[in-house]
């Protein structure tokens, strides 16, 4: 908490932020030769098998139609350390071992701070969307010093925020007034005779804060937090992944799904999570290929974190930890301007490649991942 | 032989009276109804005002009176039966709650309406009845005003000496405090005198009762409503009705001179290390009402008074609740956990014990399923091991092997069930230090230093008792001392819980921490949404907004030294007391929110 504290004082001195952004970010976006201006990395996390994805075509048609488009990679090595510290390595291109419980940041940087410093890209560019609670907030950034808060992506929980309860609480209390001129003068007026030492300027800058704001209250209220059933904390999650996508066009968008861990209790609840998703991923590729700002500059990657056991247990569900292939190997799908077209590649990869990979596609390097570009995927 | 006879029917008497627990065994039960009173003053108002539809079993409802042939001279075997009928809608513990009497004043359902008006001499006579009058002795008068106000903490005197009795007999006094907010804790001291001085501990409205007793006879209760506004404490002393005698009611507003907040030797060092430790035990910032009590105490004894209070405890479970991820349908609602933080603070467990239950409960079970993830959870959770690396693997093999039944033995100890293993990493060293570890970051902010953390690890599993003491020790030392100098940023727990005492002086409900905290993590910048919330607070009805013009001074400074932890710069006073002087806009209200919305307040 107190390198945080610093680390905003620090910026708000101007000094991190003064020296470095021009230094590092001006040469990068010259060097560009991709045709893909956006990524969209899709962790379609909580342990899902190959088996019922695009072992079972049925299940995943969505995904399906994006890989007649671009491509299957049947071969992702993964390593078993737990949901988060799963997730985690696609996004920072590193194996992760955080631990299933751990709420901290992780030591290195991610796939949005590479892109965020090293292409200059403003927050309201680099979004994460998940669902899945708190922890995923350690996502967004690291703790690396190089990198960090002042890099990190904006996040959005869709589970936490847009949901009946939430709601319900606020408007328990009323809903507030928007502050008029003369009250926004008088409360400034106040707040600059306080004698605080200068505070950091945050994240965002005013017009980002206002647009989400807005359509935080806007969605607060809206259609989001109405969706109900098993796996609509993942719903949730794309469904704001797809307004963000509307209202910002990242140039990098990552999502997190974390509901198919039902599947620890029953193996039907899990398929119906996984096809739930699927429709859900459609609608996502659908609202890309509908904007023609995006349609042919948009690139997207979608893999799970690991698999689940060969064997069903005794309440008929599938845990994670027997070490068998389908825990430890899943498949990637993706598609876009610089992929192959409908191409199965069998090569062995590792999960932790996607983030150097969406990195290249981006022109920026991925400086401390461990993952290797995936060029093969190229046509 | 015989003295305990008398007392098992004097306990006897008691019991069958008790009108409520508590009523202290040494008042005297109820007087029944007196058959010649009622034959005397009430037989013939019921003859006029009642019998003429109750002597009618199709319209008499239950009670049944018989008619008179002579109203003047009625025959006693009829008023006999008119008595029993009527003793049957009379409640003794609560007279004036007497069907009898609230059906005829019209109060509760009466196919006969209001018959008789609760200011008419018949309700009167009717009510003495309930009570238990005698020709020769009628109840007392309870009298005391019925509204009063004060704050929190504050000594609110109760004054019934204008209580009297018709029959001039002396009167003895019962106060009692009958109502008041959830989970008050309201102090009444001389509750056997003329006057009582009452303490709330919590705002609300609180109701305290006021029965006499003349010997024989218990008054009619009387009922003092206090108001306790939400957040008064900043114009405890203007918030009161002007007093009926100089010094009551009035008992709370220190004298100037003495009030620790006043004085212009208010230490800024100490005012912040009260907040910093206020934040870290309890995950929130001080009441006025608090730094009032507290300031005036040394440091050491400021950290007993936090860590014996129930609030200290109820946070730290709440903290291993949200540590171990048991939340929403994972957290425990009733049953043996939610009595930890009362047995933490009555030195009833201790806390390595404490954790271990709760990692033993049925709710952890359910939110680590399966012999992978629960291992795995135990081993991070309880031991700070990283089970991933090469060495721990076995340590998580053999785990789950017990944890699925087989015999195994890990750290030279022996088990073949969940249960051994969460007993055997309980009573590892590296438990201990792990607990101490996560404690020592969250309270202080920083890392344990090596050579501590393993004195402090074989102190506890010699002692785990030793944890209170152990914490206490940091945050009495010099370094937890010296670190208030350096802000901290708020996180979201002690943001929404600093938020609901700071604007509208109360804790937050679970649900409603639940659901502005979950929104807050869900987002990575949380700004626009704490203002958001700070906003629907700041104008939500429980807002109570205190009168700045009474002493704009006092207000200020107040408000820097709750909301900010520091007095204003003499600048930022007279600014702030030009501001609400002149500027129409600028209110208690806005004056509060600017504090709130501004950028210090994100840290304490
Ligand atoms: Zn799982």
């Amino acid at each position: 908490m107190f390198d945080e504290i610093s680390r905003r004082r620090l910026l708000a001195s101007g000094g991190v932020a003064a020296l470095t952004l021009p230094l590092l970010s001006a040469p990068v976006l010259g060097a560009r030769k991709r045709k893909t201006k956006h990524v969209i990395i899709v962790a379609f996390a909580g342990g899902v098998r190959s088996r019922e994805t695009i072992g079972t075509p049925s299940n995943v048609p969505n995904l399906m139609r994006i890989a007649e488009k671009g491509i299957v990679c049947p071969n992702v090595a993964v390593i078993n350390n737990g949901h988060f510290g799963a997730t985690q390595s696609i996004f920072t291109g590193i194996r992760e071992y955080a631990g299933i419980r751990e709420n901290e940041r992780g030591e290195n940087p991610t796939v949005f701070e590479y892109v965020r410093k090293h292409a200059n890209v403003p927050s309201n560019l680099v979004w994460l969307s998940t669902s899945g609670g708190p922890q995923q907030r350690n996502l967004v950034y690291g703790a690396h010093p190089e990198y960090g808060e002042q890099y990190g992506a904006n996040l959005i929980d869709g589970d936490g925020i847009f949901n009946e309860e939430f709601r319900r609480v606020l408007d328990r209390f009323g809903r507030p007034t928007v502050p008029g001129k003369d009250e926004e003068i008088a409360v400034s007026k106040l707040q600059k005779a306080l004698k605080t030492p200068k505070a950091a300027k945050g994240m965002n800058d005013a017009d980002t804060l206002q647009k989400i704001q807005k359509y935080i209250l806007e969605e607060i209220t809206g259609s989001t937090a109405r969706i109900t059933g098993p796996g609509a904390g993942d719903a949730r999650a794309i469904s704001v992944a797809i307004s963000v996508m509307r209202i910002f066009r990242p140039t990098l968008l990552g999502v997190v799904l974390t509901n198919a861990d039902i599947a620890h209790g029953s193996y039907n609840a899990y398929v119906e999570v996984i096809r739930r998703a699927d429709e859900q991923i459609g609608r996502l590729w659908d609202a890309v290929q509908q904007d023609p700002q995006l349609r042919d500059s948009t690139t997207i990657m979608v893999l799970p974190e690991f698999g689940r056991d060969r064997n069903l247990n005794q309440r008929n569900g599938l845990d994670h930890g027997d070490r068998s292939p389908d825990l430890l190997k899943v498949s990637l799908v993706g598609a876009g301007p610089d992929f192959k077209q409908g191409k199965t590649l069998t090569k062995d990869i590792r999960s932790i490649d996607a983030c150097p990979t969406a990195c290249d596609l981006l022109g920026v390097p991925a400086r401390f991942s461990k993952g290797k570009v995936l060029k093969h995927l190229y046509s | 032989m015989r003295a305990a006879v008398t007392l098992l029917l004097i306990a006897a008497a008691v019991v069958l009276a008790a009108p409520e627990k508590g009523r202290s065994t040494s008042s005297p039960p109820p007087a029944s109804p007196d058959l010649l009173y009622f034959a005397a003053e009430v037989a013939a108002d019921l003859q006029v005002h009642c019998a003429g539809c109750h002597s009618d079993a199709e319209t008499a409802g239950g009670l049944l009176l018989e008619l008179f042939e002579d109203p003047s001279k009625p025959a006693p075997e009829r008023v006999l039966r008119n008595f029993r009928a009527s003793l049957r809608f009379v409640d003794m513990r609560e007279p004036r709650r007497s069907p009898l009497l609230r059906k005829a004043g019209g109060e509760m359902g009466h196919g006969g309406g209001a018959v008789f008006s609760a200011t008419a001499k018949a309700y009167d006579r009717l009510l003495y009845f309930a009570l238990g009058a005698t020709a020769k002795n009628l109840p007392p008068d309870a009298f005391a005003r019925d509204r009063v106000r004060g704050s929190v903490g504050s000594e609110i005197r109760l004054d019934g000496s204008l209580s009297g009795d018709p029959d001039d007999d002396e009167v003895a006094y019962e106060w009692r405090v009958v109502d008041g907010p959830p989970g008050h804790d309201a102090a009444l001291r001389g509750a056997d005198g003329e006057t009582a001085v009452f303490v709330p501990d919590r705002p609300g409205r609180y109701q305290v009762e006021l029965k006499v007793h003349d010997g024989k006879l218990w008054s009619m209760p009387v009922r003092i409503a206090v108001e306790v506004p939400r957040t008064p404490d900043w114009t405890a002393g203007a918030a009161h009705d002007p007093p009926p005698r100089a010094g009551t009611d009035r008992a709370d507003a220190a004298p100037i001179e003495r009030d620790p907040l006043r004085s212009a030797r208010v230490r800024p060092d100490r005012v912040r290390l009260l907040r910093r430790l206020c934040y870290d035990v309890l995950q929130r910032g001080p009441r006025v009402s608090e730094l009032r009590a507290w300031l005036p105490l040394s440091h050491e004894e400021t950290v007993d008074t936090l860590l014996r209070g129930d609030e200290a405890w109820l946070t730290w479970y709440e903290d291993q609740l949200y540590y171990f991820l048991l939340l929403d349908r994972f957290r425990p609602k009733e049953g043996p956990l939610t009595k930890l933080p009362r047995k933490l603070s009555m030195d009833q467990i201790s806390v390595p014990r404490a954790v271990e239950t709760i990692v033993r409960s049925q709710f952890f079970n359910a939110r680590n399923p399966g012999n992978d993830t629960f291992i795995t959870v135990v081993l991070e959770q309880c031991m700070g091991m990283t089970v991933q690396e090469r060495r721990n693997v076995r340590t998580l093999e053999l785990g789950k092997k017990m944890y699925d039944g087989y015999r195994t033995r890990i750290w030279r100890e022996e088990g073949d069930s969940q249960a051994d293993f969460v007993r055997i990493v309980f009573g590892q060293r590296g438990a201990f230090e792990h607990l101490i570890r996560r404690s020592y970051r969250s309270f202080l902010g920083s890392r344990i230093d090596k050579k501590q953390l393993k004195a402090e690890a074989q102190r506890l599993q010699q002692d785990p008792m030793a944890f209170k003491a152990m914490l206490r020790d940091w945050l009495v030392s010099p370094e937890y001392v010296a670190g208030a100098e350096r802000p901290r940023e708020k996180t979201e727990i002690p943001f929404v819980r600093a938020l609901f005492v700071d604007l509208l002086d109360r804790l937050p409900t679970y649900d409603e921490l639940r659901n502005v905290r979950n929104a807050f993590l869900s987002l990575a910048d949380p700004t626009p949404l704490r203002l958001v919330v700070g906003r629907v607070l700041l104008e939500s009805n429980e807002m109570v907004v205190p009168d700045s013009a009474i002493e704009p001074r006092r207000f200020v400074r107040e408000q820097f030294l709750r909301l900010l932890g520091r007095p204003p710069a003499d600048e930022e006073l007279e600014i702030y007391i030009e501001a609400l002087r002149s500027d129409p806009k600028v209110t208690a209200r806005l004056v509060i929110w600017a504090l709130v919305s501004s950028v210090e307040y994100q840290t304490y």
